[in-house]
Protein backbone atom coordinates (compact mmCIF):
# COMPACT_ATOMS: atom_id res chain seq x y z
CA UNK A 1 0.00 0.00 0.00
CA UNK A 2 3.03 2.41 0.52
CA UNK A 3 4.39 1.40 -2.58
CA UNK A 4 1.59 2.50 -4.38
CA UNK A 5 0.92 5.90 -2.44
CA UNK A 6 4.80 6.81 -3.22
CA UNK A 7 4.11 5.72 -6.89
CA UNK A 8 0.71 7.73 -7.18
CA UNK A 9 2.57 10.61 -5.49
CA UNK A 10 5.36 10.21 -8.00
CA UNK A 11 2.80 9.80 -11.29
CA UNK A 12 0.75 13.36 -10.08
CA UNK A 13 4.24 15.06 -9.76
CA UNK A 14 5.11 14.04 -12.85
CA UNK A 15 1.95 14.85 -14.62
CA UNK A 16 2.00 18.20 -13.31
CA UNK A 17 5.74 18.43 -14.87
CA UNK A 18 4.54 17.34 -18.29
CA UNK A 19 1.91 19.52 -18.55
CA UNK A 20 3.99 22.77 -18.20
CA UNK A 21 5.16 23.87 -21.42
CA UNK A 22 8.51 23.80 -22.05
CA UNK A 23 11.16 25.39 -24.71
CA UNK A 24 11.68 28.69 -26.07
CA UNK A 25 9.10 31.09 -25.42
CA UNK A 26 7.01 32.60 -28.73
CA UNK A 27 8.47 35.77 -30.08
CA UNK A 28 5.24 38.59 -30.15
CA UNK A 29 4.86 40.96 -33.10
CA UNK A 30 5.47 41.08 -36.31
CA UNK A 31 8.27 39.24 -38.06
CA UNK A 32 9.95 39.92 -41.28
CA UNK A 33 12.33 37.67 -43.19
CA UNK A 34 15.44 38.72 -44.31
CA UNK A 35 15.80 39.06 -47.82
CA UNK A 36 19.52 38.20 -47.92
CA UNK A 37 19.80 35.71 -46.03
CA UNK A 38 15.98 34.36 -45.27
CA UNK A 39 16.42 35.00 -41.22
CA UNK A 40 13.64 35.72 -39.50
CA UNK A 41 13.38 39.29 -38.13
CA UNK A 42 11.25 39.57 -35.03
CA UNK A 43 10.13 42.85 -33.78
CA UNK A 44 12.42 45.03 -31.36
CA UNK A 45 11.07 47.49 -28.58
CA UNK A 46 12.37 50.75 -29.95
CA UNK A 47 15.04 52.81 -28.58
CA UNK A 48 13.89 55.12 -26.13
CA UNK A 49 15.64 57.52 -22.96
CA UNK A 50 14.53 58.19 -19.61
CA UNK A 51 15.59 59.15 -16.44
CA UNK A 52 14.58 57.20 -13.25
CA UNK A 53 14.00 58.08 -9.22
CA UNK A 54 17.85 58.91 -9.13
CA UNK A 55 17.75 61.14 -11.74
CA UNK A 56 19.85 58.87 -13.42
CA UNK A 57 18.73 58.13 -17.61
CA UNK A 58 17.61 54.54 -18.70
CA UNK A 59 17.80 53.74 -21.84
CA UNK A 60 18.00 50.82 -24.07
CA UNK A 61 21.84 50.36 -22.80
CA UNK A 62 20.81 49.79 -19.55
CA UNK A 63 19.39 46.26 -20.23
CA UNK A 64 22.30 44.83 -22.08
CA UNK A 65 22.52 41.35 -21.81
CA UNK A 66 20.17 41.11 -19.33
CA UNK A 67 15.95 40.46 -19.38
CA UNK A 68 13.65 42.76 -17.59
CA UNK A 69 10.02 43.04 -16.74
CA UNK A 70 8.21 46.30 -18.15
CA UNK A 71 4.97 47.61 -16.81
CA UNK A 72 2.96 51.45 -17.16
CA UNK A 73 1.73 52.58 -14.12
CA UNK A 74 1.27 56.32 -12.24
CA UNK A 75 1.72 56.89 -8.57
CA UNK A 76 -1.55 58.45 -7.32
CA UNK A 77 -3.47 55.52 -9.27
CA UNK A 78 -6.17 54.10 -6.75
CA UNK A 79 -7.43 50.78 -8.76
CA UNK A 80 -5.59 49.35 -11.53
CA UNK A 81 -1.29 49.87 -10.40
CA UNK A 82 -1.87 49.27 -6.58
CA UNK A 83 -3.16 45.29 -8.02
CA UNK A 84 -0.41 45.58 -10.75
CA UNK A 85 2.49 46.16 -8.42
CA UNK A 86 1.59 44.08 -5.57
CA UNK A 87 2.27 41.41 -8.82
CA UNK A 88 5.41 43.24 -9.52
CA UNK A 89 6.52 43.33 -5.96
CA UNK A 90 6.17 38.95 -5.89
CA UNK A 91 8.48 39.04 -9.20
CA UNK A 92 10.84 41.23 -7.75
CA UNK A 93 10.59 39.54 -4.13
CA UNK A 94 10.78 35.88 -6.38
CA UNK A 95 14.26 37.30 -8.20
CA UNK A 96 15.87 39.25 -6.14
CA UNK A 97 19.28 37.78 -6.39
CA UNK A 98 18.98 36.92 -9.90
CA UNK A 99 21.57 39.76 -11.64
CA UNK A 100 20.25 38.78 -15.04
CA UNK A 101 16.45 40.52 -14.63
CA UNK A 102 15.84 43.98 -14.27
CA UNK A 103 12.27 45.71 -13.80
CA UNK A 104 11.23 49.24 -15.51
CA UNK A 105 8.12 50.84 -14.42
CA UNK A 106 6.85 54.06 -16.50
CA UNK A 107 4.63 56.54 -14.92
CA UNK A 108 2.19 57.54 -17.58
CA UNK A 109 1.69 61.27 -15.27
CA UNK A 110 4.61 62.90 -15.91
CA UNK A 111 3.50 65.99 -14.63
CA UNK A 112 2.97 64.72 -11.35
CA UNK A 113 5.21 61.48 -10.89
CA UNK A 114 8.23 63.71 -10.80
CA UNK A 115 11.58 62.47 -10.23
CA UNK A 116 11.49 63.20 -6.44
CA UNK A 117 7.77 61.39 -6.33
CA UNK A 118 8.87 58.52 -8.10
CA UNK A 119 11.65 58.02 -5.55
CA UNK A 120 9.55 57.93 -2.42
CA UNK A 121 7.40 55.60 -4.27
CA UNK A 122 9.92 53.36 -4.81
CA UNK A 123 11.16 53.73 -0.85
CA UNK A 124 7.53 53.13 0.11
CA UNK A 125 7.23 50.19 -1.83
CA UNK A 126 10.73 49.43 -0.57
CA UNK A 127 12.91 48.45 -3.10
CA UNK A 128 14.85 51.61 -3.29
CA UNK A 129 17.60 49.52 -2.20
CA UNK A 130 20.61 51.04 -3.92
CA UNK A 131 21.22 48.09 -7.04
CA UNK A 132 18.93 50.31 -9.58
CA UNK A 133 17.48 46.34 -10.55
CA UNK A 134 13.89 48.07 -10.12
CA UNK A 135 14.09 51.54 -12.40
CA UNK A 136 11.24 53.92 -11.80
CA UNK A 137 11.42 55.74 -14.75
CA UNK A 138 9.63 59.58 -16.37
CA UNK A 139 10.34 61.32 -19.71
CA UNK A 140 8.39 63.29 -22.17
CA UNK A 141 5.22 62.38 -22.77
CA UNK A 142 4.94 61.35 -26.43
CA UNK A 143 8.23 59.49 -26.28
CA UNK A 144 6.56 57.07 -23.01
CA UNK A 145 3.33 57.30 -25.37
CA UNK A 146 4.73 55.94 -28.50
CA UNK A 147 6.76 53.03 -26.43
CA UNK A 148 3.62 52.16 -24.47
CA UNK A 149 2.08 51.47 -28.03
CA UNK A 150 4.93 49.23 -29.24
CA UNK A 151 4.66 47.45 -26.12
CA UNK A 152 0.84 47.24 -25.79
CA UNK A 153 0.40 46.61 -29.50
CA UNK A 154 3.12 43.97 -30.06
CA UNK A 155 1.99 42.48 -27.20
CA UNK A 156 -1.53 42.13 -28.65
CA UNK A 157 -0.53 42.07 -32.48
CA UNK A 158 -2.61 44.39 -32.96
CA UNK A 159 -1.21 47.88 -34.45
CA UNK A 160 -4.50 49.49 -32.73
CA UNK A 161 -4.22 47.75 -29.58
CA UNK A 162 -4.43 50.75 -26.99
CA UNK A 163 -1.45 51.71 -25.12
CA UNK A 164 -0.24 51.78 -21.97
CA UNK A 165 -2.10 55.08 -21.29
CA UNK A 166 -5.15 53.37 -21.39
CA UNK A 167 -4.31 51.82 -18.05
CA UNK A 168 -4.31 48.23 -19.48
CA UNK A 169 -2.30 46.67 -16.32
CA UNK A 170 0.03 44.56 -18.66
CA UNK A 171 3.16 43.20 -17.21
CA UNK A 172 5.47 42.37 -20.17
CA UNK A 173 9.04 40.37 -20.69
CA UNK A 174 11.41 41.06 -22.36
CA UNK A 175 14.58 39.39 -23.46
CA UNK A 176 18.15 40.28 -23.93
CA UNK A 177 17.58 41.45 -27.78
CA UNK A 178 14.78 43.60 -27.11
CA UNK A 179 11.87 41.57 -28.18
CA UNK A 180 8.92 40.83 -26.31
CA UNK A 181 8.37 37.24 -24.83
CA UNK A 182 5.91 36.79 -22.92
CA UNK A 183 3.05 38.89 -21.03
CA UNK A 184 0.13 38.83 -18.48
CA UNK A 185 -2.55 40.89 -17.11
CA UNK A 186 -0.75 42.16 -14.03
CA UNK A 187 -4.48 42.50 -12.15
CA UNK A 188 -4.68 38.63 -12.45
CA UNK A 189 -2.97 37.37 -9.22
CA UNK A 190 -3.95 33.64 -10.47
CA UNK A 191 -1.96 34.28 -13.66
CA UNK A 192 1.62 35.47 -12.18
CA UNK A 193 2.67 31.97 -11.13
CA UNK A 194 2.39 31.01 -15.32
CA UNK A 195 4.25 34.65 -15.87
CA UNK A 196 7.21 33.43 -13.54
CA UNK A 197 7.30 30.38 -15.42
CA UNK A 198 7.99 32.00 -18.67
CA UNK A 199 10.69 34.12 -16.78
CA UNK A 200 12.19 30.77 -15.47
CA UNK A 201 12.17 29.64 -18.99
CA UNK A 202 13.84 32.55 -20.55
CA UNK A 203 16.41 32.77 -18.17
CA UNK A 204 17.52 28.82 -19.05
CA UNK A 205 17.27 30.32 -22.64
CA UNK A 206 20.14 32.43 -22.12
CA UNK A 207 22.25 29.44 -20.24
CA UNK B 1 7.10 44.11 4.59
CA UNK B 2 5.38 41.39 7.06
CA UNK B 3 5.07 43.64 9.97
CA UNK B 4 2.96 46.82 7.86
CA UNK B 5 0.97 43.95 6.70
CA UNK B 6 0.21 42.66 9.87
CA UNK B 7 -0.31 46.66 10.96
CA UNK B 8 -2.46 46.59 8.03
CA UNK B 9 -4.17 43.68 8.71
CA UNK B 10 -4.87 44.50 12.81
CA UNK B 11 -6.41 48.04 11.55
CA UNK B 12 -8.18 46.77 8.78
CA UNK B 13 -9.72 44.21 11.50
CA UNK B 14 -10.29 47.16 14.40
CA UNK B 15 -11.77 49.57 11.39
CA UNK B 16 -13.97 46.86 10.48
CA UNK B 17 -15.15 46.01 13.84
CA UNK B 18 -16.62 50.10 14.07
CA UNK B 19 -19.07 49.23 11.59
CA UNK B 20 -22.36 46.77 11.38
CA UNK B 21 -22.45 44.69 8.46
CA UNK B 22 -24.89 46.50 6.90
CA UNK B 23 -23.05 50.19 7.41
CA UNK B 24 -19.93 47.81 5.31
CA UNK B 25 -22.50 46.81 2.73
CA UNK B 26 -23.86 50.34 2.21
CA UNK B 27 -19.85 51.70 1.99
CA UNK B 28 -19.05 49.47 -0.47
CA UNK B 29 -21.52 49.75 -2.30
CA UNK B 30 -21.28 53.57 -2.54
CA UNK B 31 -17.39 53.08 -3.31
CA UNK B 32 -17.98 51.02 -6.35
CA UNK B 33 -21.10 53.29 -7.53
CA UNK B 34 -18.46 56.05 -7.82
CA UNK B 35 -15.95 54.07 -9.46
CA UNK B 36 -18.26 53.06 -11.80
CA UNK B 37 -17.97 56.54 -13.77
CA UNK B 38 -13.87 56.81 -13.05
CA UNK B 39 -14.11 53.27 -14.72
CA UNK B 40 -15.81 54.52 -17.19
CA UNK B 41 -14.06 57.35 -18.13
CA UNK B 42 -10.56 56.32 -17.96
CA UNK B 43 -10.20 54.29 -20.80
CA UNK B 44 -10.96 57.43 -22.70
CA UNK B 45 -7.64 58.81 -21.11
CA UNK B 46 -5.88 57.38 -24.76
CA UNK B 47 -8.30 58.44 -26.86
CA UNK B 48 -7.93 61.95 -25.34
CA UNK B 49 -3.93 61.74 -25.57
CA UNK B 50 -4.69 60.65 -29.65
CA UNK B 51 -6.31 63.84 -30.36
CA UNK B 52 -4.38 66.13 -28.61
CA UNK B 53 -1.42 64.59 -30.65
CA UNK B 54 -3.67 65.10 -33.85
CA UNK B 55 -4.30 68.48 -32.99
CA UNK B 56 -0.58 69.20 -32.54
CA UNK B 57 0.23 68.15 -35.87
CA UNK B 58 -2.24 70.13 -37.33
CA UNK B 59 -1.17 73.27 -35.30
CA UNK B 60 2.07 72.58 -36.55
CA UNK B 61 0.94 72.85 -40.13
CA UNK B 62 2.28 76.14 -41.64
CA UNK B 63 -0.99 76.66 -43.85
CA UNK B 64 -3.10 76.35 -40.59
CA UNK B 65 -4.54 80.32 -39.95
CA UNK B 66 -4.23 82.03 -36.85
CA UNK B 67 -7.59 81.75 -36.26
CA UNK B 68 -7.46 77.94 -36.54
CA UNK B 69 -4.54 77.64 -34.32
CA UNK B 70 -6.14 79.75 -31.76
CA UNK B 71 -9.01 77.19 -31.91
CA UNK B 72 -6.76 74.39 -31.75
CA UNK B 73 -5.30 75.94 -28.76
CA UNK B 74 -8.99 75.88 -26.68
CA UNK B 75 -9.41 72.66 -27.58
CA UNK B 76 -6.06 71.42 -26.53
CA UNK B 77 -6.46 73.46 -23.08
CA UNK B 78 -10.03 71.38 -22.99
CA UNK B 79 -8.61 68.22 -23.46
CA UNK B 80 -5.49 68.62 -20.52
CA UNK B 81 -8.50 69.99 -18.34
CA UNK B 82 -9.56 67.03 -18.56
CA UNK B 83 -6.95 65.20 -18.24
CA UNK B 84 -5.86 67.01 -15.06
CA UNK B 85 -9.15 66.93 -13.71
CA UNK B 86 -9.20 62.75 -13.73
CA UNK B 87 -5.15 62.50 -12.43
CA UNK B 88 -6.25 65.13 -9.58
CA UNK B 89 -9.39 63.18 -8.24
CA UNK B 90 -7.75 60.00 -8.37
CA UNK B 91 -4.79 61.57 -6.29
CA UNK B 92 -6.78 63.57 -3.61
CA UNK B 93 -9.10 60.01 -3.64
CA UNK B 94 -9.29 58.78 0.09
CA UNK B 95 -9.19 54.88 0.17
CA UNK B 96 -11.58 52.34 2.39
CA UNK B 97 -9.37 51.05 4.45
CA UNK B 98 -7.89 55.01 5.41
CA UNK B 99 -11.52 56.13 5.79
CA UNK B 100 -12.97 53.44 7.94
CA UNK B 101 -10.34 53.71 10.21
CA UNK B 102 -10.41 57.29 10.42
CA UNK B 103 -13.73 58.58 10.22
CA UNK B 104 -17.76 57.32 11.38
CA UNK B 105 -20.14 55.38 8.78
CA UNK B 106 -22.18 58.54 8.01
CA UNK B 107 -19.17 61.07 7.16
CA UNK B 108 -17.77 58.08 4.90
CA UNK B 109 -20.87 57.67 3.16
CA UNK B 110 -21.22 61.91 2.95
CA UNK B 111 -17.28 61.51 1.60
CA UNK B 112 -18.61 59.00 -1.39
CA UNK B 113 -21.70 61.12 -2.13
CA UNK B 114 -19.62 64.05 -2.76
CA UNK B 115 -16.86 62.37 -4.48
CA UNK B 116 -19.34 60.91 -6.71
CA UNK B 117 -20.42 64.34 -7.91
CA UNK B 118 -16.94 65.56 -8.50
CA UNK B 119 -15.62 62.35 -10.83
CA UNK B 120 -18.97 62.51 -12.46
CA UNK B 121 -17.87 66.21 -13.88
CA UNK B 122 -14.72 64.57 -14.71
CA UNK B 123 -16.31 62.14 -16.57
CA UNK B 124 -18.92 65.17 -18.51
CA UNK B 125 -15.35 66.96 -18.64
CA UNK B 126 -13.89 64.26 -20.85
CA UNK B 127 -16.62 63.25 -22.49
CA UNK B 128 -17.39 67.19 -23.86
CA UNK B 129 -13.59 67.39 -24.02
CA UNK B 130 -13.14 64.40 -26.81
CA UNK B 131 -16.37 65.61 -28.62
CA UNK B 132 -15.23 68.97 -29.16
CA UNK B 133 -11.26 68.09 -29.76
CA UNK B 134 -12.59 65.35 -32.63
CA UNK B 135 -15.04 67.98 -34.20
CA UNK B 136 -12.74 70.13 -34.52
CA UNK B 137 -10.22 67.55 -36.09
CA UNK B 138 -12.79 66.32 -38.35
CA UNK B 139 -13.28 70.04 -39.46
CA UNK B 140 -9.52 70.31 -40.37
CA UNK B 141 -8.42 67.23 -41.23
CA UNK B 142 -11.57 65.37 -42.41
CA UNK B 143 -13.40 62.36 -40.96
CA UNK B 144 -10.79 59.98 -41.23
CA UNK B 145 -8.17 61.57 -39.61
CA UNK B 146 -9.87 61.67 -35.90
CA UNK B 147 -10.89 58.18 -35.90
Amino acid sequence: MKIFIRFSWLFIALSACSSQPTGPLPYYGLHETDPNTGDTLYHQIRDFSFVDQDSAVVNNATFNGKIYISDFFFTSCPTICPRVKKNMLRIYERYRQEDRLMLLSHTIDVKRDTVGRLKRYAQDLGVDDGTGRWRFVTGSKDELYDISYDYISTALENPDAPGGFDHSGYILLIDANRHLRSFVNGTKDEDIDGFMRDIDRLLEEME
Amino acid sequence: MQRMLILFLALAVVACGKFSKDELGQQDQAFATMMEAHDRAMPRMGEMEEISRGLRAAMADSLATDSTKTTIMAALAQLEKANDGMMIWMGELQLLDKLRAEKEHAAIMDYFKSEDARIRVVENDIETSISAGKALLNAINGPEEAQ
